[in-house]
């Protein structure tokens, strides 16, 4: 089933670059906490310089899709869809390059018993969001689809709400770790978890958006 | 003014559902944290799994309501605000959930003499929910009632705003805790208290949705 976007190509174009972006974010937040936990020090601070590149350059092509938005009379009951659209996904990069920021600024000591949880963490959260990306690439060519593809992200969003809660209970339960240490630990279980709730956030939304477009067709 | 959902019956019984499920999670809440206190920790882990599948319900059912909203194109002019109200409110309950799984994953030792402090917040927290499930109930079915309901929801926000102060004050001036322990402290506080400050949320929203509706 086509979708009302199809006409517009220049908006299509400028989605489909922005969400390109987000998945290069995506792609490389994984290898960047892989790379601070191995104590690969240049390789994560250049990851790091990455992701504040592509934030910056996301921010512009937001900009323009929005101007371009309101400024080309598109559908006016669909624009306000992806506009929240594009600022929610906007959100998922934002907190992937806090995230990153938060590692490169208070560089936590992470105990090598606890790395394979943040790592295993980490993916979740970029599993996540790449099936968000999937669902918001889809919502812009056939709108049908897109409910069947969310209900992957909510799944993972769970998955990642579980594995975050495990390894907080293990950092307080079973470590012998000091207070204030263990409160540092949980502090980066919590943001990197928050990813997921951020890719969950852009499913919620097309999913509203998806119904919206398949009832005007 | 009429109800919002005065033709959509099924909409109705599920919004009624939804706003129960917050209230539930709320009395699960404070009977976690009473228990948590108490040194109950079987019965808290039975909490904090009922409150979790409150959560799970409340989530299910947000999303069904929101579906039906669209697709049956059910009042097109206020949708918008009813799906941010319910979203609002779907926060408070996963507040509510997330005390208490903070609570049971970090374990915090809560010294006696700051215990009826704690249960003292909840208590006033959870008015503040109260207050404004009510207030969501008047603007769904009985708009004229919603100013009086929305006042008590602003009184104990302040007053859980003013009881979390103190009790961080205490804390923090305690010379016998270590400043890892008295943050850690401070976050359970600040935790109850945003509870409080989610229902506020919600209220200020229904101000402007009860503005809007009666032009």
């Amino acid at each position: 089933m086509a979708s009302i976007y199809e006409k517009d190509r220049v908006l299509v174009e400028k989605i489909r670059e922005f969400i390109d972006l987000t998945s290069t974010v995506n792609l490389i937040f994984p290898a960047a906490v892989r790379n601070y936990l191995c104590c690969a020090q240049t390789r994560f601070e250049e990851d790091v310089e990455r992701i504040r590149a592509l934030e910056s350059q996301g921010d512009i092509l937001r900009r323009g899709t929005e101007v371009y938005l309101y400024s080309e009379k598109l559908i006016p009951e669909s624009r306000g869809d992806v506009l929240g659209l594009i600022e929610s996904v906007d959100e998922i990069i934002d907190e992937i390059k806090k995230t990153m920021l938060l590692f490169a600024v208070e560089m936590p000591e992470i105990p090598a018993g606890f790395q394979t949880d943040y790592i295993q963490l980490s993916d979740t959260g970029a599993q996540a969001v790449d099936a968000v990306m999937v669902a918001a690439r889809i919502f812009f060519q056939d709108p049908w689809q897109v409910q069947h593809l969310i209900q992957k992200v909510y799944a993972l969003e769970k998955k990642a709400d579980q594995q975050a809660a495990a390894l907080k209970r293990q950092i307080f339960r079973v470590s012998d770790l000091p207070l204030c240490k263990r409160m540092h630990l949980r502090y980066f279980a919590y943001h990197i978890d928050l990813i997921a709730d951020r890719a969950e956030d852009v499913a919620d939304r097309l999913a509203i958006a998806a119904i919206k477009q398949v009832k005007n067709e | 003014m009429k109800a919002m959902f005065a033709r959509a019956k099924l909409l109705e019984q599920k919004s009624a559902e939804f706003l129960n499920v917050t209230l539930e999670a709320c009395r699960e809440l404070l009977t976690g944290i009473g228990n948590y206190l108490d040194g109950k920790s079987a019965q808290f882990e039975q909490n904090f799994q009922n409150i979790s599948v409150l959560e799970n319900r409340g989530d299910a059912l947000r999303r069904e309501i929101e579906n039906q909203l669209y697709t049956e194109t059910l009042i097109p002019e206020s949708r918008g605000d009813v799906l941010a109200l319910l979203e609002n409110i779907d926060g408070i309950t996963n507040q509510a959930k997330q005390i208490l799984m903070e609570l049971s994953v970090e374990v915090p030792v809560i010294p006696e003499q700051f215990k009826a402090d704690y249960l003292i917040l909840t208590e006033k927290s959870i008015k503040a929910v109260e207050e404004v499930i009510a207030s969501t109930q008047a603007f769904l079915n009985e708009p004229l009632l919603i100013e009086h309901s929305l006042n008590k929801v602003y009184h104990w926000e302040h007053e859980a705003d003013r009881h979390s102060e103190m009790l961080k004050r205490q804390v923090f001036r305690n010379p016998e805790l270590e400043l890892s322990h008295k943050f850690h402290l401070r976050y359970f506080a600040l935790h109850i208290e945003l509870l409080a400050d989610k229902a506020e949320d919600v209220a200020d929203r229904l101000s402007i949705y009860t503005i809007k509706r009666s032009i």
